[in-house]
């Protein structure tokens, strides 16, 4: 996948998709497999860049450490309707505190919530008029050196051969956690429900039908291109083998990544007497802290390309990049699943499919949790003595 | 629902019982003979109940597992007292260890304190015990693991990265945390509920068991190979036969000389890929040596000195593939049997 970060509004439709198709409960309601942060910023989950993870030179695992469910990834938090909105239990809730004479609260969280995604959204850097900052959506990498792989004792992460997808087998898993601590991107959760981790799967069922993920699908600002590297009719192909101008995040991280990124152009800054300085606004180091060394030459292509465009001459990558119709932003071929061998090619059941991202039996047992509560546990009764 | 007063009041008798009668280790150490008292009535699940106080714990040694990353980093070893107890078709065990916080949730970055007792599928004389940290290959151990959080599993694993969950057993368990202390009890039928890889006890026919205890602590964020382990004990049905012999053998000694041992292991070439006490390098090409010698018995470190392709932990680089077999990267042992023998006493003194 490649994001053209230069037309990122930020307006998280893609987190939506993301969250109302995978992500919407079960222990899944703090993981957020598509987010947006605004930068510079912490981001999501907070700090993430400095949790550890990821290879050293030598290609071997650093250390990485379990962002705080509160303080780092930031939970779901339910409001005091209850008490604020019908303090006296009768449905009314239209009298001020002074009016009779009680103090009822002020609608607010049960629990202030500390953090969250895109907690600290617009507030970038820089002082007026010179303030900057640009959004930085964010879904697994599917790296081609995962770390999470790499860390799992039980090999229940795999990367698929047909296509990169990386997958967490939801029957191998045992919750360890250890990939958590090595993914340098923090794309992978521990769901504390069913005591296993889980990621951003790609879309991969809407992938086997030819459809792109739901982050790409539902982008309104068309900043994401789907396909294959190697496939040179693919936007992808063109975007980061044939113009060079997408790049990886943190490639020192040493996963290889595969979601690239088009660094943003920025407007130009002020000088103290107000005048245009022809500067931009976003410091060149802050993105090749992101981005790497190569921001720069990119940043000269996208001006040089643009100008081409604005005197009317032809430009192949500012055509690729304005993405006039979704069939050319997404290479992606459903019928290279029906081949024998591969996971789609069992014929899709009409009606309704089950996409299980969870592992049967957890769910089925999810399903009985009350019994386990009160000691009906298969294995036979446990628990402890209170 | 507890008597605190009247307990209170017992625990000064019971410790002073439980000094008295406490069972001696076997040479060694690291090997005990956990005695099961033959019970008329049915054991009761429960952790505090009164009858375990009146019997006379067994002291099992765990030591930090190292041998492997992830390895146990919170040091130190932890002493269990186990006592057991079983009826005409029931055994049950009771297992209480020191664990200052009680860690009973899991959750992102949270894990549960937990135990796990260890039963290898087969053993006897001219078998190979499945190896002691989850078994090897064609040798597979049945776990039962009981985490604070109340989840119970029965597993079975040959080797790491191979437990897999079984079929219900029907084993059940309970524990209690009381001032600083966990105790656990566990309880199944001699007969296993359905079939799988599940461990069988016949008492009448095998007076005793080989049984590991695993314990992690979770609030030092154990889980997984962060844990502590014992050596094989043997678990001893009071009463009925068995092959002394044979379980003799777990708590033998080697009376080679250490000393020219550990001389040994740099003149043969171990230090270049073993870490253990006294090797300045650390190296982590194979396995790290810490506590070998309370972990695994005699026969298993003369074994791995001679055929080291015998038993080989799968995934962990430790190996490679050769003419199509699984070969591990270390040698076998060139040199005499007293050299041999030297360095099994070197490796004992590992604890």
């Amino acid at each position: 996948m490649v994001m053209d970060l230069n037309k990122c509004i930020g307006c998280q439709t893609c987190t939506s998709a993301c969250k109302t198709q995978w992500t919407n409960r079960n222990g899944r309601e703090y993981m957020y497999w598509n987010n947006v942060e605004t930068r510079p910023g912490q981001g999501y989950p907070r700090k993430w860049e400095e949790a550890g993870g990821g290879f050293d030179m030598s290609g071997e695992l650093k250390a990485g450490r379990i962002p705080d469910l509160r303080r780092d990834y930031g939970t779901a938090f339910d409001m005091n309707y209850l008490e604020a909105l019908n303090p006296r239990g009768d449905g009314v809730h239209d009298q001020p505190p002074s009016f009779d004479g009680e103090e009822h609260p002020h609608l607010a969280p049960v629990e202030m919530p500390v953090s969250g995604p895109n907690w600290d959204e617009d507030q970038g850097a820089g002082v007026y008029p010179n303030s900057y900052h640009f959004y930085l959506p964010r879904i697994c990498n599917h790296c081609t050196n995962p770390a999470c792989v790499a860390a799992c004792p039980r090999k229940a992460i795999y990367k698929r051969e047909e296509d990169g997808i990386v997958l967490v087998d939801q029957s191998r898993c045992r919750g360890y956690q250890h990939c958590v601590e090595a993914c340098p991107y923090k794309k992978i959760y521990f769901n504390p429900i069913f005591n296993r981790s889980e990621k951003c799967i790609f879309c991969y069922p809407r992938i086997e039908q030819g459809l792109p993920p739901a982050c790409a699908q539902q982008c309104v600002g068309r900043i994401r291109f789907v396909g294959y590297l190697d496939d040179v009719e693919s936007p992808v192909h063109k975007l980061v083998e044939k113009w060079k101008v997408a790049l990886p995040l943190h490639a020192e991280y040493g996963t290889q990544p595969n979601v690239y990124y088009i660094p943003p152009l920025s407007p130009s800054g002020y000088d103290a007497e107000d005048n245009l300085t022809g500067e931009r606004r976003i410091p060149e180091e802050v993105l090749v802290n992101f981005f790497g060394p190569r921001v720069p030459d990119v940043l000269k292509i996208l001006e040089q390309e643009r100008e081409k465009s604005r005197k009317g001459e032809p430009s192949e990558l500012m055509e690729t990049l304005i993405a006039y119709r979704h069939e050319e932003m997404f290479k992606l071929d459903a019928a290279y699943y029906q081949k024998a061998g591969k996971p789609g090619a069992a014929p899709v059941p009409k009606g309704k499919r089950i996409i299980p991202i969870v592992n049967w039996d957890d769910w089925n047992g999810h399903q009985k949790t009350r019994e386990i509560a009160a000691g009906n546990f298969p294995g036979g009764e446990t628990g402890e003595v209170a | 629902m507890r008597r605190p007063v009247q307990r209170l009041g017992q625990l000064g008798v019971i410790a002073l019982l439980a000094a008295l009668t406490f069972s001696p280790a076997l040479a060694g150490d690291s090997v005990s003979f956990i005695s099961a008292r033959q019970a008329s009535a049915e054991p009761l699940l429960d952790p505090l109940g009164p009858v375990w106080e009146s019997l006379a714990p067994t002291q099992v040694t765990l030591y930090p597992q190292a041998s492997l990353i992830p390895a146990s980093d919170s040091g130190g070893v932890l002493n269990a007292s186990v006592r057991a107890l079983y009826s005409g078709k029931t055994l049950a065990l009771h297992i209480e260890w020191p664990d200052a916080t009680r860690s009973a949730t899991r959750g992102v970055g949270k894990f549960a304190d937990g135990i796990a007792l260890q039963w290898p599928l087969r053993y006897g004389p001219g078998i190979s015990l499945p190896y002691v940290g989850m078994g090897h290959r064609d040798a597979a151990a049945a776990q039962w693991l009981w985490r604070a959080d109340g989840s119970m599993e029965t597993l079975a694993a040959e080797g790491f990265g191979t437990l897999t969950t079984q079929s219900p057993d029907g084993v059940m368990a309970r524990g209690a945390w009381r001032d600083g202390k966990w105790q656990v009890v566990f309880m199944r039928s001699f007969a296993p509920l359905t079939s799988g890889q599940h461990v069988r006890f016949d008492p009448a026919k095998q007076g005793a068991v080989p049984v590991a205890l695993a314990l992690w602590n979770g609030d030092a964020q154990e889980r997984n190979g962060k844990k502590h382990l014992s050596a094989w004990q043997v678990l001893r049905f009071e009463n009925t036969p068995a092959n002394e012999a044979y379980f003799k053998t777990f708590s033998a000694t080697e009376n080679g000389n250490a000393e020219n041992g550990k001389r040994l292991m740099a003149e043969k070439g171990c230090v270049a890929c073993h870490s253990f006490p006294g090797n300045a390098a650390q190296p982590t090409i194979g396995p790290n040596l810490a506590y070998v010698g309370a972990i695994h018995h005699l026969d298993y470190l003369l074994e791995s000195i001679m055929k080291p392709s015998k038993i080989i932990v799968p995934g962990k680089n430790y190996s490679m593939i050769q003419s199509g077999k699984l070969v591990s990267l270390m040698p076998p042992l060139e040199g005499t049997k007293q050299e041999r023998r030297d360095i099994a006493a070197f490796l004992q003194t590992l604890r």
